[in-house]
């Protein structure tokens, strides 16, 4: 083999990544050399295909949920209050329906103030750790829950719906 | 209409929760790409993405203008991803510039550009490629996916690489040149146009 | 609904007689996926007839079930549910005393969290998806089932 091995390289650089006179050398050779001028082919050929492939395996995958698990992540102090939209008018709509003690926020200072704190005893009264009880957070949705004789259910609804 | 990244970065700063999100969810599929390109496995490249936004989130304030916001970003992708895969490793060590024999086969040079023909991005031959891509690359050893990635989609020019990586720009060339050399040798496997064994370089007229 | 199949099923018996004593073997539990919907006739296919009870308290006449496992739950170990459309809910053990065990429910993609604390012949009904087109989907959760 001529100089191929030092010149095979050389063929993947881009413009202004070889010095002028390593420019001039490969390029005289590749003159001179078909098999140097076929890999440069095939490298031609195949440009894009493996950010290509990558894409589309990053297209079939469903993403849906992504930003929300990264939010989840993320403790709710991070950020500014959101504006509530229709938070706690739900909230007020629930305390109204249900026998709930709604515990003050004093007793949760690492929630943020979006979040909607209930806990609902089956007496009505704070619970002791071992009465069973229901407590549901929810940043974005009112939850409704039904105490029935088989277990407890909980609905959430859209803050801006029923 | 398309806000610029830079202003969703100062509102994401300033403690806007959306604007973030909506950073995230711009660049999510982007990131996810570049970390399945190094990691290889598909969960793996998912936790790498969450793992690079909650990077982004913690270094906010960290971004100093000196490369485009998406730069910042990928790399701290591909941080992880070479992180990631450093831990799951086993501990036998690749001598990676030394070439495969089996995979490797002289005179097989042009005859996928051949087989692309003289319009590659139109042939059907090359969607099939392309689909094979992330399989392909899988059976390469880390260091080459990581080379590769990092030189095709992140687009890191030979000094760039060399900063990164931390060896000489001649490393640098023949890394990718071997990277390169498997991927093309596994995608002819793929179309079915690998030279058959013990086939000399009758082709090459001009080589002696 | 790959990553419920490959939950192993536990044998219920043996592990009951061993109910936990918190930190020790876990609890094991009966989790399943559930669609309701509002429209159609009312209708709870028989494998949800042991829920139709409960579940006739809500609005949503026609149930299905989608998904299920049966796991024996260690202490604070997270054990995601997939539901259909990729997203997913975390159940984590957190604690139990006598014959109740607490739960907690996660769903990241509604940020809500709920912690519920049920005796052994009860079942948790959690909705973890919000109404689209008069259809949600709930999780069950049953301990010691």
């Amino acid at each position: 083999m001529k100089d191929c091995g030092v010149f095979a390289h050389l063929l993947g650089a881009r413009a202004g990544e070889l010095e002028p006179e390593e420019e001039a050398r490969l390029a005289a050779h590749l003159g001179e050399c078909e098999a140097c001028r076929a890999r440069l082919a095939d490298d031609r050929s195949t440009e894009g295909m493996l950010a290509e492939g990558l894409a589309e395996a990053a297209a079939r995958r469903d993403f849906t949920h992504f930003a929300d698990e990264v939010m989840a992540r993320i403790p709710a102090r991070a950020w500014k209050e959101p504006e509530h939209r229709g938070g706690l008018r739900a909230l007020k709509a629930f305390l109204g329906r249900h026998k709930v003690l709604a515990v003050a926020s004093a007793l949760a200072p690492a929630l943020a103030a979006a979040a909607l704190y209930l806990f609902i005893g089956r007496s009505g009264v704070a619970p002791e750790a071992e009465e069973p009880g229901v407590e549901v957070v929810s940043e974005t949705l009112s939850p409704t829950v039904l105490d029935t004789s088989d277990g407890p259910i909980i609905l959430v609804n859209d803050a801006d719906g029923t | 209409m398309e806000v610029d990244d830079l202003a969703l970065l100062e509102k994401a700063r300033a403690g806007d929760a959306e604007s973030f999100r909506a950073l995230v969810v711009r660049y999510q599929r982007k990131v996810f790409a570049v970390a399945l390109g190094i990691v290889k496995d598909q969960d793996l490249a998912w936790d790498v993405a969450q793992d690079t936004f909650l990077r982004l989130h913690q270094h906010l304030h960290d971004f100093k203008g000196e490369s485009a916001f998406s730069t910042w970003l990928f790399r701290i992708a591909t941080h992880l991803s070479i992180d990631a895969v450093r831990r799951e490793r086993s501990s036998k060590k690749e001598d990676l510039d030394t070439v495969d024999e089996a995979l490797v086969s002289e005179g097989a040079d042009g005859i996928l550009a051949t087989a692309l023909g003289s319009n590659p991005q139109e042939s059907v031959l090359r969607k099939e490629l392309v689909g094979k891509m992330t399989e392909a690359l899988g059976k390469l050893p880390a260091a080459h996916r990581a080379i590769l990635v990092l030189r095709e989609v992140e687009g890191l020019s030979y000094e760039e690489l060399s900063e990164r990586l931390g060896v000489p720009k001649g490393t640098v060339m023949s890394r990718l040149f071997h990277a390169r050399k498997k991927m093309q040798a596994l995608l002819r496997g793929y179309a079915g146009l690998a030279p058959s064994p013990g086939r000399t370089a009758e082709s090459e007229g001009s080589e002696s | 609904m790959t990553r419920i199949a490959k939950v192993a099923v536990i044998s219920s018996g043996l592990v009951a007689a061993f109910p936990a004593l918190g930190g020790e073997a876990g609890i094991p539990a009966r989790i399943r996926v559930l669609k309701g919907a509002r429209q159609g006739p009312p209708e709870v296919v028989p494998a949800l007839k042991d829920l139709s009870r409960q579940l006739s308290h809500t609005a949503y006449l026609r149930w299905e079930q989608v998904g299920e496992l049966q796991v024996t739950m260690d202490f604070h170990k997270p054990v995601p549910v997939d539901l259909p459309g990729g997203m997913q809910v975390v159940v984590t053990l957190l604690e139990s005393r006598r014959d109740t065990a607490t739960y907690e429910v996660r769903v990241p993609s509604i940020r809500t969290r709920s912690r519920l604390t049920i005796p052994k012949d009860k079942r948790i009904v959690q909705q973890v998806t919000p109404e689209r087109g008069g259809e949600a989907f709930f999780v069950t959760i049953r301990p010691w089932p």
